[in-house]
């Protein structure tokens, strides 16, 4: 569950179960919604 | 007698008008959102073949939202849900319901590749309600008012606002 903003998870393959959630840095957050950004 | 043909063009306009009108109808009906914002090369896939996505353009329940090489697309749901896609991804509006007057709403979704954010809208604030999107490494569920993202097996919370949303235990799924 990520409950908190800027958590993040990581799921290395479909055959692997979510990791725990961690509050990101800055610039991976950035670099994540980056990927979906506007411009 | 003289007004018998007049009579039956007035018939077949009328009749020609109420097809019409229904094929409005029915399209507006399966209607579940409209094409938001668009950068480069990107699609609207249904049943009937593959469009490019336009501004304005309607988006129907079973439609495929795909994007290609530095593509943006943006759609926003009946309920001012918003799902933006990043390149060469690809989602399925699997089912979407929203009905205010009952307080039903449900998204689901099914994303086979790339990055998207997902924003919710009002659905979230229906009494039952249910929104989900499976993607190829997991099932996320999402409950409040919350925004998400998914890059290349990585789920995210937006730092723009306190959310809580994520993978609900027991429902992942795992794709071989």
């Amino acid at each position: 569950m990520l409950g908190e903003p800027g958590q993040g998870t990581d799921i290395p393959s479909a055959l692997d179960p979510p990791g725990a959630p961690t509050t990101w840095p800055a610039g991976k957050v950035a670099r994540a919604i980056a990927t979906v950004a506007l411009h | 007698m003289r007004a018998l043909p007049s009579l039956l063009a007035f018939l077949a306009a009328l009749a020609l008008h109420l097809n019409v009108y229904g094929a409005q109808a029915a399209e507006d009906a399966s209607r579940v959102g409209v094409v938001d914002k668009v950068e480069n090369e990107a699609q609207v896939i249904s049943a009937s073949g593959a469009v490019t996505a336009t501004v304005g353009a309607p988006v129907h329940l079973k439609d495929e939202l795909r994007t290609g090489a530095n593509a943006r697309l943006q759609v926003t749901f009946l309920d001012e849900t918003q799902l933006t896609l990043g390149e060469h991804a690809s989602v399925v509006i699997d089912r979407y319901v929203y009905d205010p007057d009952r307080g039903i709403g449900e998204t689901v979704l099914q994303a086979t590749k790339g990055a998207f954010r997902f924003a919710t809208g009002r659905i979230k604030e229906m009494k039952d309600s249910n929104i989900a999107v499976s993607t190829p490494f997991a099932d996320i569920a999402v409950r409040g008012h919350r925004i998400l993202g998914w890059t290349a097996g990585q789920i995210w919370g937006s730092a723009a606002q306190r959310e809580s949303h994520g993978l609900e235990p027991g429902r992942e799924r795992h794709v071989g």
